[in-house]
């Protein structure tokens, strides 16, 4: 048979029975739709994810054990320059960034003008050191340790991300003003070394210091300010503390890849991995594949659903046209033909109902995203979509229908082919 | 190729009960002998249930399920594939069937060109188009080709079929009484166009209650107890008589 003539007389059986077609067409348009909707929730969610924790792809953090089995076994291990050497040394390890905290408590107090406000303040504030190499493609101000008895603010960088929660949590809630990345380059801030709030754990020498927020990085610690490495030596040796050994150890691998591989070799040495971040990254991206994938196996239950659908209106409408398929028959038509006839209609009517699911999916996305603009409070990493629809999520969408379409009208097509014309023209 | 359009030798055909408990059906052809030669016109009479819409069915190769031979231009029809026989059905043969015989949602012209469809042959049936509009023009319907079989009478439908059982020009007309249902002016134009195609050394086979049909026919077989035999009383003679 011509495919035009299928086309034609495929497109006349359509136009029949309308009705019945609407409600399978309708079956078929809501387990696509709710499919590419989910793909595309899923999609634009993993997006927002990965803004608000971007994934450390290449970097993995070492750090001495909880427990260390190795001091139990008399083991004596340190994250000292010798160690920080030794890991260097590990198979497609790029470099090895030490990290030393601040081994004695800070604290920032604020009194005065704030970018136009009155601002009085008062923060316990975390530090740790690291190569000023490691963020110098981030930082605006120079980032070296301005040394002993120098009167310089001590340079900072802060992860971007408390940029974020301050413009949309923080200066809300206190009538601050919102600020960008340049505006706060070059502010400085006044800090007491070795004070605290809990009076036990001021130190007896306490210093009066000041900080200069240099810049913002994704690689700064996400718990306070992170400074030169020679700083932070410097400063533990004034308090005393130990200056030597490393808090922790950045490894950047060469690829990705690789970082497995790293990480087992890391364990070997008797180290362990700081995965907090990284953990938190993938878990997020977990769920959020998770959710999608159990929305997604609903919305080919749906369409599972429809199909079964197609197949009681095609055993209806196969039963209703025994005798035209019997004309057809004696017109010249094989088994072969009457099935793709059958076939056809349902093909399209399934396109049709995939191509308004699709077209309802982008639709209704669109009205979220438009009302999560403009009825939803702002909030840190606010997504200006939720959703991100990509070709291939359309011709899933379309390959659906068309298996959805074709899967339920199978059963009846063979049962046209097989139809017996002389005894359906004999009734 | 066969001298002869039609051969049937020893055609039994039973119907598979409908109640299984009634035992085995009756057998509804019981022997049937037939040679029929091409450009032969045969009429089939016969009471009412007594086979011949089942006959025509296995003539027209739609009905694969009987016992003895049929053969249609000399080929045995339970030979050839489902695909042969459709090929042969849409090339050799022309349909019209007693009752139901158009798709209701195509037009009386789509319904024409119905076998242009299925042709398989290069090319398809050359000028498909003029020829279904000749055909329509032919049966008296030029002025219905858009019409759709639910805004025709029974007897315009009928007429639609016929105009596509011409449409391929096939060697094989086959009708189930196709005046059955048309007023004697109307019937006798069929009838007409039935010598017409006599003429043009088409084989017909019509199955018919009607006198003037038969006598048209060069031939007349009768129907009865499940055989093919002469009838007893010449229609040609006694009119009337050889309806039922
Ligand atoms: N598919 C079938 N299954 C069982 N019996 C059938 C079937 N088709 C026809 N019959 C029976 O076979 C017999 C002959 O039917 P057929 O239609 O061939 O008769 P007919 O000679 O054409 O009659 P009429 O002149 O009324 O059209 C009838 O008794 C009918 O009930
Ligand atoms: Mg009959």
């Amino acid at each position: 048979m011509k495919l035009s003539q299928l086309a034609s007389i495929t497109r006349r059986n359509l136009g029949r029975n309308v009705r019945t077609l609407l409600v399978s067409a309708f079956g078929v348009a809501l387990g696509v739709g709710a499919l590419t909707f989910f793909l595309a929730l899923g999609a634009g969610l993993s997006v927002a994810v990965s803004t608000v924790f971007p994934p450390v792809t290449r970097e993995i953090e070492v750090v001495l054990p909880q427990v260390a089995v190795g001091a139990l076994l008399g083991g004596d291990r340190k994250l000292d320059d010798e160690a920080v050497a030794q890991l260097s040394r590990i198979r497609g390890v790029e470099r090895a960034w030490p990290k030393m905290t601040l081994r004695f408590p800070a604290l920032s107090r604020y009194n005065g003008s704030f970018f136009g406000k009155e601002l009085h303040m008062g923060l316990e504030v975390i530090g740790v050191g690291i190569p000023s190499e490691l963020v110098a493609a981030d930082v605006k101000l120079p980032f070296v340790d301005p040394g002993a008895g120098s009167t310089k603010p001590i340079p900072i960088v802060i992860n971007r991300r408390f940029l974020e929660i301050y413009n949309k949590v923080f200066a809300p809630q206190r009538g601050l003003p919102k600020l960008s990345e340049s505006m706060l380059i070059g502010f400085t801030f006044p800090i007491d070394l070795g004070r605290s709030w809990v009076a036990a754990r001021t130190m007896p020498n306490p210093q009066e210091s000041s900080l200069q927020l240099v810049g913002f990085s994704d690689l700064a610690t996400l718990a306070g300010v992170t400074m030169p490495l020679p700083a932070a030596r410097r400063l533990n040796a004034l308090f005393g503390l130990d200056s030597d050994t490393y808090s922790s150890v950045l490894l950047s691998a060469r690829s990705s890849s690789e970082v497995s591989q790293i990480a087992e070799k890391v364990k070997e040495a008797g180290y362990d991995i700081d995965e907090s971040e990284r953990s938190r990254a993938l878990q997020i991206g977990a769920a959020v594949r998770m959710a999608t994938l159990a929305l997604a196996l609903l919305a080919a239950l749906i369409s599972l659903l429809s199909s079964v659908n197609i197949a009681q209106s095609f055993f209806a409408s196969v039963r209703e046209r025994r005798r035209e398929i019997g004309i057809l028959r004696a017109v010249g038509a094989t088994r072969f033909d009457v099935q793709s006839l059958v076939l056809a209609e349902a093909a399209a009517t399934g396109l049709s109902g995939g191509a308004v699911g699709l077209l309802g999916a982008r639709f209704i996305a669109a009205l979220l995203d438009h009302l999560a603009r403009t009825r939803l409070p702002d909030f840190p990493f606010k997504p200006h979509s939720f959703f991100v629809f990509e070709p291939w999520m359309f011709a899933a969408g379309a390959l659906v229908a068309l298996c959805a379409s074709i899967f339920g009208a199978w059963v009846p097509a063979r049962k046209a082919a097989a139809l017996d014309p002389a005894r359906a023209l004999a009734e | 190729m066969s001298e002869l359009a039609l051969e049937l030798k020893g055609v039994h055909k039973r119907y598979p009960v409908r109640a299984p408990e009634s035992g085995a059906g009756e057998e509804l052809l019981r022997g049937v002998e037939l040679s029929v030669a091409r450009g032969e016109f045969i009429a089939i009479e016969g009471q009412s249930g007594s086979g011949k819409s089942t006959l025509l069915h296995l003539l027209g190769g739609l009905d694969a399920d009987y016992t003895g031979e049929v053969r249609v231009m000399g080929e045995e029809l339970r030979a050839l594939s489902d695909a042969a026989r459709a090929a042969l059905r849409n090339r050799a043969i022309g349909f019209v069937f007693q009752s139901f015989n158009l798709l209701p949602q195509l037009t009386a012209l789509e319904n024409v060109l119905l076998p242009e469809a299925f042709c398989t042959t290069k090319g398809g049936i050359p000028d498909a188009r003029a020829r279904a509009k000749e055909a329509l023009e032919e049966v008296g319907l030029g002025g219905k080709s858009s019409s759709r079989p639910g805004e025709l009478s029974g007897g315009e439908r009928q007429r639609v079929a016929l105009a596509r059982a011409l449409l391929a020009a096939p060697p094989l007309v086959l009708a189930d009484e196709p005046t059955g249902n048309l007023d004697a002016r109307t019937g006798q134009g069929v009838i007409e166009l039935f010598q017409r195609l006599h003429a043009r050394g088409t084989t017909l086979v019509i199955v018919t209650h009607e006198v003037r049909v038969s006598r048209a026919a060069t031939r007349v077989l009768l129907l009865r107890e499940g055989r093919l035999e002469a009838p007893r009383i010449d229609p040609l003679q006694t009119e009337g008589e050889g309806a039922r």
